[in-house]
């Protein structure tokens, strides 16, 4: 049987904060820019001022606040950071979220002070399909360069800087309205809205994008498009990929039709640095074409270029990295393995030639947990997935940190090059219940138990993780109540978001004195 | 090259130095004008912003203005400058020579800067312009928003950046032959060096130092400038010094905003505090941005002697609540002591022998938060400078004026209703279990934007400026442009508090017609002196009759 993905069963709010990270001594941290992190899905935070495998131990990650946004069963989205906006009340780190009835949050992160909270317009009024669940999507705008040194401070005590703000130089004019702090959401209705991040309010009006009632993710803005996936067809609305460029208030859409097949994952397409889009697939109601495959899109046509068919469907977005001078994509298949391919020839000549595939460390079939994460450690790089019961008995990894029984999280080395290039197991987790997709914050890998798609039961556990070994280094213990519903955490400057099925919004970190 | 306009008393009608006709005036100011002056004995100085070393902003000689003949203050005068507005700024606070000798007889001279490279000299009693000079020279003078091309248009210069002379002259005493010189740098760095009487040079100018000063300190023969946007901090010059060595010193981050500059303390040391920037002793060179510095010349060169740094620092930085007030420094009980603020919105005690313990981060105390509870930087905290007094029985007290509401958690004995707007927070020094704290005692009346504030007979004379704080707006966001923020300003307006319980006295009302900003008040000798954006100097003194019967 299938897992529900359930995603679609909340209001899925997704947003990107401004593609800077910001200067580990400015004014907050790397920027959480949209599900997934980045517009390549890395779900990587490469530094954080306070987070580390040190002090994951000492003085101790702990709770720092909570706030139920919504009550009862209430499904809340992946909380997006933007770590730093010079608003009209001052500077604000704001991280921002979706809940039911296509309602908008912005938390002052820091202090745990609703900043605004505002329902889309476009939202629907009346009875929606079982299928679309009750989704909008929310971003804002992102690039697809490497994160950059950012606008982190004020520096007013040095000479005049250059015209172009520099590392530590308050980036005034941008601060409020517009460009990159503009946060856009889809509503229920398919309708795309510019939102003022200061208020929450329309700047425009919203426009048409997939309509219907489409169960949506991965939202993101990237020069002026909004992109989002269609997880499974509905209300009218083709599952598959969907753009509309918002440039001069064009409004004109694009849509890749996956042909029934379900788009996988929990974060919807990746993206590579000239643009391209990659999107992972599961099984088709209909046409297979597209199923159970990682298919390469055009940057705005949304013309399929390219894509690798696996035996089984996916069970994660893509993630997109580089390899020297390669660009690789990575997702996990229902296989129970991750497949790497070369984003210039997905799947060689017949489209089902892997880069590389990993040994087997999943059994579980029903199990997804919607996405995957990479990073890079002192040159290395790392795919950590997650798994929904025990490993393989064949399943040989090179550090083991308790036996695996109902979950847990396993790593990955890549190592070789061009058609010698593998995945060497590198650990795995003490066992961890069916764990949702894992992320990596400077060097601390996070994954949350009963967090994966489907998972829904219990209460759930944050655990810190060293990114190197698998070592346990942190959890959480009871401090929530309710499970979490498929949804990532996201991290960013000390603070770790989780969001539980029971409308409620968690923030652990590492204290910063007030 | 350098142009230099000087104007003597007969072009006080001239050109900017335009003055109200008699008919202009209200009645109630050529009936002041008309009145006796004060007995010259009861004439002091007011030499410097904050009224001494140590920026106190006690003006403690006062022997006009009393409790008892505060009720009497009316507008006396007002002048029109016609001084350009750069940014935001206009006037700069007025300093008073109680007495001078000028080629019209002895009078009591106010000097006043402008920002636009403006030096004024007027007569105190009538409000006419004596002298009047103005600096021309080549740019670099400002800049626009975030650092791009400055505009054509003065007022829309960057507020951060206005370029031009921003820092409050001061008198120094008299030279042999009895004239008073009057230090002032201009926007181009220059130190001139004028005579009150006429304005002309008494030394030659010389390079001293650039960028957005403040307040000018003359600790004996040292005159120190505090800057920002400069490549350094702090700098001072001996006076004596036949050299003019320029010595200087920089926090390698963050800004100096205080208004009343360095307050200096009896060891010659300088302090003031350093804004928005990163704390670093790693980097090299060291950075001591939101901190409370003290530096001294040492063999010829600036050396930082000791700092504070708050354990929240990053906090600071995050949200921009640096320290950017003049530091007060006075005596308790034979002990020396610091008192230093920002827009965190809390004060610090500090001792300047050790003035963060060993760590440089830990405060005789601190006091907690009494306003910005927003935790805004723009509209919020406390701002400019910081004032010290003590009363008759010995009770020491610090003021801090703060803008926006005061914090809901923040408990004054003594309150006047709803502050929303800024007003004047008092504390008094008290000793518990052997280690001395700050009490609250009181929090005035709401004014628009609490200024620093002057202590005067055991009144404080405060005001709020009437000026649109807001840096970022929901609709247009963060712009620098300035003229965006002037046109938001309302009035400023003086208040007269009772010093011990903050009750007020006085007010200016509606009779100041445009806002301030990043200027000061000034009370001596029975007047009190305020100016406006477009360079209008307002003056309230204080009914004649009422003066003799003090």
């Amino acid at each position: 049987m299938r897992t529900e993905n359930r995603f679609g069963a909340l209001t899925v709010v997704l947003l990107v904060a401004a593609a800077a990270a910001l200067h580990a001594q400015g004014r907050g941290g790397a920027a959480w820019s949209t599900v997934g992190g980045d517009p390549q899905r890395t779900g990587w935070a490469r530094t954080d001022p306070r987070i580390s495998k040190e002090s994951a131990v000492k003085p101790g990650l702990q709770l720092l606040w909570k706030r139920q946004l919504q009550k009862g069963a209430a499904a809340l989205t992946q909380p997006v950071l933007l770590p730093n906006i010079i608003a009209y009340k001052g500077f604000k780190a704001l991280a921002n979220l979706g809940g039911p009835a296509d309602t908008v949050y912005a938390i002052d992160s820091d202090l745990n002070r609703m900043f605004w909270e505002t329902r889309l317009s476009s939202a629907a009024k009346g009875t929606m399909p079982a299928c679309a669940g009750g989704s909008i999507a929310v971003t804002r705008a992102a690039t697809l360069g490497a994160p950059a040194a950012g606008r982190g401070g004020r520096g007013q005590g040095g000479p005049p800087p250059p015209a172009a703000a520099a590392p530590g130089e308050r980036g005034r004019g941008n601060g409020g309205f517009g460009g990159m702090f503009t946060v856009y959401a889809v509503s229920t209705t398919g309708m795309v809205h510019a939102l003022n991040p200061q208020t929450g309010e329309d700047i425009n009006p919203p426009a048409k994008f997939t309509g219907g009632s489409a169960r949506l993710s991965g939202a993101v803005v990237i020069d002026n498009v909004v992109y989002a996936a269609v997880v499974e067809p509905c209300g009218g609305v083709a599952s598959g990929v969907y753009a509309i460029d918002l440039t001069e208030n064009a409004n004109t859409v694009s849509s890749f039709d996956a042909k029934g097949a379900r788009v996988a994952g929990a974060l919807g397409p990746a993206f590579a640095s000239d643009g391209t889009l990659f999107v992972a697939t599961g099984a088709s109601t209909g046409d297979a074409t597209y199923a159970n495959a990682i298919v390469a899109l055009e940057a705005r046509t949304l013309k399929a270029k390219d894509w690798f068919t696996a035996p089984a469907g996916f069970t994660s977005s893509p993630v997109v990295f580089t390899q020297g001078s390669r660009t690789l994509v990575a997702a996990s298949n229902a296989d129970g393995c991750v497949y790497v391919l070369d984003a210039a020839t997905l799947g060689g000549a017949d489209h089902r030639t892997p880069l590389a595939k990993s040994a087997q460390f999943s059994q579980a079939k029903d199990f997804a947990a919607g996405a995957i994460t990479t990073w890079e450690d002192g040159g290395a790089r790392w795919i950590a997935a997650a798994t929904g019961g025990p490993l393989p008995g064949d399943a040989k990894f090179g550090q083991a940190n308790g036996t695996v029984k109902s979950g847990g999280i396993v790593a990955f080395r890549l190592s070789g090059e061009g058609s010698s290039t593998t995945l060497e197991p590198a650990w795995t987790s003490r066992d961890v219940e069916r764990p949702g997709a894992p992320i990596v914050l400077n060097g601390v890998v996070f994954a949350i138990s009963a967090g994966a798609m489907g998972a829904g039961k219990g209460k759930s556990v944050l655990y810190a993780f060293d990114a190197a070994t698998g070592k346990d280094l942190w959890n959480s213990g009871n401090a929530m109540g309710s499970y979490v519903p498929g949804v990532p955490p996201s991290a960013g400057d000390g603070q770790i978001y989780v969001v539980t099925a029971d409308g409620t919004l968690y923030a652990f970190g590492i204290p910063l004195e007030h | 090259m350098r142009k230099v306009i000087a104007l003597g008393l007969a072009a006080a009608t001239l050109t900017g130095g335009r003055m109200l006709a008699d008919s202009e005036r209200p009645s109630s100011a050529r009936r002041a004008a008309a009145t006796a002056q004060a007995p010259a004995s009861d004439l002091i100085d007011y030499w410097t912003d904050g009224a001494d070393v140590e920026r106190s902003g006690w003006v403690r000689n006062e022997k006009i203005l009393t409790k008892a003949n505060v009720g009497t203050l009316k507008l006396k005068w007002k002048l029109e400058t016609g001084n350009q507005p750069r940014a935001l700024h206009g006037l700069m606070p007025v300093l008073v020579i109680g007495q001078l000798a000028t080629s019209a007889g002895v009078k009591q001279v106010g000097i006043v800067n402008g920002i636009s490279d403006n030096l004024y000299a007027f007569d105190v009693e009538t409000g006419k312009m004596l002298w009047q000079k103005h600096w021309d020279y080549e740019a670099p003078a400002g800049a626009g928003g975030g650092g791009g091309p400055a505009p054509q248009d003065p007022r829309r210069l960057g507020f951060l950046r206005p370029g031009g002379s921003s820092d409050t002259p001061v008198i120094g005493p008299a030279d042999a032959q009895g004239r008073r010189p009057v230090y002032f740098v201009t926007g181009d760095g220059m130190l001139h060096t004028l005579n009150a009487a006429d304005g002309s040079d008494l030394q030659p100018p010389f390079k001293f130092f650039g960028g957005k000063g403040w307040a000018l300190n003359l600790a004996g023969n040292t005159l120190w400038l505090q800057t920002t946007y400069a490549g350094a901090s702090i700098a001072a010059v001996r006076l004596d010094d036949p050299d003019k060595k320029v010595m200087t010193w920089n926090a390698g981050s963050g800004g100096a905003w205080g208004r009343r500059g360095v307050a200096v303390d009896s060891t010659g040391t300088a302090w003031t505090t350093t804004g928005d920037g990163v704390y670093d002793l790693t980097s090299d060179p060291k950075r001591y941005a939101n901190s409370v510095v003290g530096v001294q010349i040492d063999n010829g060169q600036m050396k930082l002697k000791d700092y504070y740094t708050p354990t929240n620092w990053e906090w600071l930085r995050k949200r921009d609540l640096d320290p950017n007030n003049t530091p007060t420094i006075f005596k308790y009980k034979g002990r020396e002591l610091i008192a230093a603020s920002g827009k965190e919105c809390r004060l610090y005690l500090l001792d300047p022998e050790s003035a963060g313990g060993e760590n440089h981060q830990t405060p005789a105390y601190k006091t907690s938060l009494f306003c910005n509870e927003e935790v805004d930087f723009q509209d919020m905290g406390s701002w400019g400078a910081l004032s010290s007094w003590e009363d008759p029985s010995g009770a020491r007290w610090v003021l801090a004026p703060f803008w926006g509401p005061v914090h809901s958690q923040a408990k004054f004995p003594i309150s006047y209703g709803p502050v929303k707007e800024g007003g004047v927070a008092a504390y008094k020094l008290v000793e518990r279990g052997g280690k001395l704290e700050l009490a609250p005692a009181w929090v005035s009346r709401d004014m628009k934007r609490g200024e620093p504030v002057l202590i005067v007979n055991g009144m404080v004379i405060g005001y709020g400026s009437g000026e649109e704080t807001k840096q970022s707006w929901p609709d247009i966001g963060l712009v620098f442009d300035s003229s965006i923020r002037a046109a938001k300003g309302t009035r400023a307006t003086i208040y007269v508090l009772d010093a011990i319980t903050g009750k007020e006295l006085w007010s200016s009302g509606d009779q100041i017609h445009q806002w301030n900003h990043f200027s000061g008040v000034t009370a001596v000798n029975g007047r009190i002196y305020l100016s406006t954006y477009e360079g209008t100097l307002y003056c309230f003194g204080v009914d004649s009759a009422a003066a003799a019967t003090k």
